[in-house]
């Protein structure tokens, strides 16, 4: 019954999360920007417009934002939100959200057009390589614990020093992977719709209507399923104690806040360069492994 | 029971309902075996002993059975897929065909029951020839024979190995049989262990295409009829897994540290290795065949981590491990052998398996894209299908064994765990390009449309795909039977090695994530359902090509889509490309542009064309022996003779 609640309440407060980064990117601007629930008036609006499909799309395109949604929606039942307890482990996520990919690369493949064509090479290259980086990203605190499960690895994070280096160096390495894999400056850019700057949005270009509702929702929740696990892994103190939801609601404005502001001060980066960009974090992960064996042999 | 598989043979050759029906039967017998050799108690028989010395011993125990299981499946597959597909082939080629595949079949099952060094050899010998007979059915074409004459070359370079492997134990007093070998090898010293593990990685490795003796599969496995490359693919480069399984776990012992490294970076080099050349192949089948090179890695690795377990003495991981490599085996058989037949199919209908000729298969072949496209999901490791379920445990494997554990250790699972997590995200980049290339968007080449095939090539390729799901789903069983498999084994080692392990509750229950995986699936399935009827009904437009029309010209190809990870990974490949253009009197506007692009293979070309080339300039050399003159032969001769009686009278 927990993970029904928690995944619920994740999917109820994806789009707040997307409105709160844009709030933060317009008064970075200097604009007002819109309101942070913005989102849930723009997802609504489009489930009661008409889909539109291009011809000669397949099954396959009709049904990838709903598989989409589900493997994501299966990720995120797999956090330590309310208990560590009952809360699964942490390779099984990384594979959903390996599904999800899949699912709009091929469907992008099935529009037929150029511009998708691009996005899915372009968004499955980057997952290739991020997908490496998020397991080095949390492979600290899964060796640390011996297991990928979560209530060890809450125990190994809690059992560091709140300042330590390895869990520095870790946060740092996660940080990066969460603005590569939320699809922001300087890896990908959510605003444009440009085919020389976007990846992620090039391949929903011939979505309309309901399915897009449902693409873009699935993407805001993958946001805060990452926030959420990041802010899990890193600090772990709220987690099954009473008032620990506000703690982490704490933790997940804070990361939420970090990603808009990240966002304007970056620059977008070459796609070919990204590759770079990638291999800082998985630097940082093998640095914070390093660190930690290290301490470990002494 | 095995003498009745054995009869069949006499029945083949002529072309009925008949043979189909004896090799459908065939692979119920081979799967019955199996299953018997997995749930019965183990037996062996001698069947006669050569010159009252070499006993020929057959037997089945688990492990057999377990690799025989996993023939009869596969076997089950192409025997109904081949009742239409070898009505398409030419008449000396189904002839060829039609005798060749129940021998190829028989003698891969023979290599799993053999108990004895010569038999053994015999049954691999003969695998070995019955499958080159295949290989090169369309001998006409001259890159066929090329391939084959390879794949040639680099079998007998294995079995040499092999030969030399079995020499070695009977020098040592070991005799010919697996039974004295299970008792005997762990006592010899462990620099000879070191030295027959190597020489099994050449023999096996050879078979199973392990980086850097890879080159030749995929060369020859694509240029087989497609019913040829599932079992060669699926099952063959298995039976050499089963052969190094036997070696390393039934013979040799607990060895050091080293072994264990040395089998997972194999491992992980050939999963790397193959998926970043199956990204650059545009050939549906030979894209296939880079694939399995990256399975067998997969497994290299599971086997790898078991090893590694054994020798720090820990049990039960052993035992997961294990399992996880046995596991994939059976995987990478499902859904590879799925995948050939599938691409066997798409290449009957349409006439080429060349990805930028295909496209739009989708609406003309649905059930052979639905098929195609689960199996790919398969073996792109996702969730809920079974490719993710033996990856998971491989994973788990690798990180469990970092915890605690010597630096060095450390540091060879995690950076494991990390290329494994790699290939993953590259496979499915690489099944992406394959399915949304090849099966979706727009047809790439005018003329007739392609039509679905008939039942019997539906069933192997939809009944694998099922199967896929269905271990996807409850993988908990076969997980179980690694791990009972993996205790046999041990059983044989003298030093007892099952110590107890204080583990982690979830992670050795694989199976348990996918009910979340169902149960999410459901709902979100209730919630479209619930969603439909808020907006207007859904209408069909044309694609929108930035104002001019979406066609064939304008869609991504497969070497478009993979060209970033060209790119990316210059270093590896190499790339060399050419751009011709033709020009007309208009300087800018061409008459005809021709890109090519090339990867360059540095295996092929830093150690098997030097190789090459020594071995063809010193066949020059000794070629000035050879006068043509009889006088100077029988002077060779007569000089050889005194050299032998000064030997011999010594």
């Amino acid at each position: 019954m927990g993970f029904v609640l928690q995944v619920s309440l994740l999917i109820a407060i994806a789009p707040l999360g997307q409105g709160i980064v844009q709030s933060v990117k317009a008064r970075m601007q200097g604009r007002r920007g819109p309101v942070p629930w913005q989102p849930y008036a723009v997802a609504f609006k489009l489930l009661r417009r008409q889909a539109v499909w291009p011809q000669g799309a397949t099954a396959v395109m009709r049904s990838a934002p709903w598989l989409q949604f589900a493997a994501i929606a299966v990720a995120s039942l797999s956090l330590p939100i309310f208990s560590a307890a009952g809360a699964p482990e942490i390779l099984l996520p990384l594979f959903a959200l390996a599904l999800a990919r899949f699912a709009l690369g091929l469907a992008a493949l099935d529009t037929g057009t150029p511009f998708a064509g691009l996005g899915s090479s372009r968004e499955m290259t980057v997952g290739a390589l991020v997908e490496p980086v998020l397991l080095a990203s949390v492979l600290p605190w899964v060796l640390v614990a011996g297991s990928t499960g979560w209530p060890a690895m809450l125990q190994a994070s809690l059992g560091m020093g709140l300042f330590s280096v390895v869990r520095l160096a870790a946060f740092a390495a996660l940080f990066l992977v969460l603005v590569a894999e939320t699809g922001r400056l300087p890896v990908d850019n959510p605003d444009t719709h440009l085919e020389l700057t976007m990846i992620h949005e090039a391949m929903l270009l011939e979505y309309a209507g309901p399915p897009l509702a449902v693409i873009l929702w699935g993407a805001w929740l993958k946001q805060i399923f990452l926030v959420a696990l990041v802010a899990a892994l890193v600090l772990p103190w709220g987690i099954g104690r009473p008032l620990g939801l506000l703690w982490a609601a704490g933790e997940w404005l804070a990361l939420l806040v970090a990603l808009g502001v990240a966002e304007s001060l970056a620059a977008k980066m070459r796609y070919l360069r990204v590759p770079a960009y990638l291999a800082t974090s998985f630097a940082l992960s093998l640095s914070a492994l390093a660190l930690q064996v290290a301490g470990a042999a002494r | 029971m095995l003498a009745s598989v054995l009869g069949l043979r006499h029945q083949k050759g002529l072309f009925s309902v008949l043979q189909h029906v004896l090799e459908v039967l065939q692979a119920c017998l081979t799967l019955s075996l199996g299953l018997l050799g997995l749930f019965g108690p183990a037996f062996s028989m001698v069947l006669v002993a050569l010159w009252g010395r070499w006993p020929l011993e057959i037997g089945i125990d688990q492990l057999s059975g377990f690799f025989l299981a996993v023939l009869g499946l596969v076997q089950l597959a192409t025997a109904v897929y081949g009742i239409r597909y070898t009505a398409h082939l030419a008449r000396g080629q189904r002839v060829l065909v039609g005798t060749l595949v129940p021998q190829f079949t028989i003698s891969m099952a023979l290599v799993l029951v053999a108990r004895d060094a010569v038999s053994f050899l015999i049954a691999w010998e003969l695998m070995s020839l019955t499958s080159f007979g295949l290989v090169v059915v369309e001998h006409r074409r001259e890159k066929v024979r090329k391939a084959s004459f390879l794949y040639l070359v680099a079998t007998h370079v294995g079995a040499l190995a092999l030969i030399g492997l079995f020499a070695v134990l009977a020098a040592h007093g070991l005799g010919t049989t697996f039974a004295a070998y299970a008792h005997g090898v762990p006592l010899l010293p462990t620099g000879l262990r070191s030295f027959l593990l190597l020489v099994g990685i050449v023999g096996f490795g050879s078979k199973a295409a392990i980086v850097p003796f890879h080159v030749w599969l995929p060369r020859a496995h694509p240029v087989a009829p497609s019913h040829v490359s599932a079992l060669m693919s699926g099952v063959m480069i298995k039976i050499a897994i089963y052969g190094l399984v036997r070696l390393v776990f039934g013979w040799l012992g607990t060895g050091p540290l080293w072994w264990a490294m040395l089998l997972i970076a194999l491992g992980v080099v050939s999963s790397l290795v193959g998926v970043l050349y199956a990204l650059m192949e545009h050939s549906l089948k030979r894209l296939l065949a880079y694939h399995s090179i990256e399975n067998v890695g997969i497994i290299v690795v599971g086997l790898g981590a078991a090893a590694l377990a054994r020798s720090l003495g820990a049990g039960l991981l052993y035992e997961f491990a294990f399992a996880a490599a046995l596991f994939h085996v059976l995987n990478h058989a499902v859904f590879k052998s799925g995948l050939f037949l599938a691409a066997g199919s798409v290449r009957e209908a349409s006439g080429t398996d060349d990805l930028e000729q295909l496209g739009g298969l989708a609406r003309s072949m649905p059930w052979t894209t639905a098929a195609f496209l689960v199996l790919s999901m398969a073996i792109a490791g996702l969730p809920p299908f079974n490719g993710f379920a033996s990856e998971w445990m491989t994973l788990q494997s690798l990180l469990r064994l970092a915890h605690d554990a010597a630096p060095a250790v450390v540091a060879v699972a995690a950076l494991a765990a990390l290329g494994l997590a790699l290939t993953g995200g590259l496979a499915g980049a690489c099944f992406v390009k394959a399915s949304g290339v090849g099966f979706l968007g727009p047809r790439r080449r005018a003329g007739r449309i392609p039509r679905e095939v008939a039942w019997p090539m539906l069933f192997g390729p939809l009944g694998l795909a099922a199967l896929a799901l269905g271990l996807g789903l409850a993988p908990g069983a076969i997980a179980a039977l690694g791990m009972r498999i993996a205790a046999g084994l041990a059983h044989l080692l003298p030093r007892a090695t099952t110590a107890p392990l204080a583990l982690a509750a979830p992670w050795t229950r694989p199976d348990w994530p996918l009910y979340l995986v169902l149960g999410a699936g459901a709902a979100v399935l209730a919630l479209a359902f619930a969603l439909r009827r808020m907006s207007p009904a859904a209408v069909v437009r044309p694609a929108w090509g930035c104002g001019s029309e979406v066609g064939v010209k304008s869609a991504y190809t497969a070497t478009s889509f993979s060209k970033s990870i060209r790119q990316i990974f210059q270093a590896f490949y190499q790339p060399r490309r050419s751009l011709v253009r033709v020009e007309t009197s208009l300087p800018y506007l061409p008459a005809d542009v021709r890109y090519e692009s090339r990867v360059h293979h540095f295996i092929d070309q830093r150690l098997y064309l030097p190789a090459q080339r020594g071995g063809l300039r010193s066949a020059r050399f000794l070629r000035r022996l050879q006068s043509g003159s009889l006088r100077q032969y029988i002077g060779y001769l007569l000089f050889t003779l005194l050299l032998m009686l000064v030997a011999v009278g010594r």
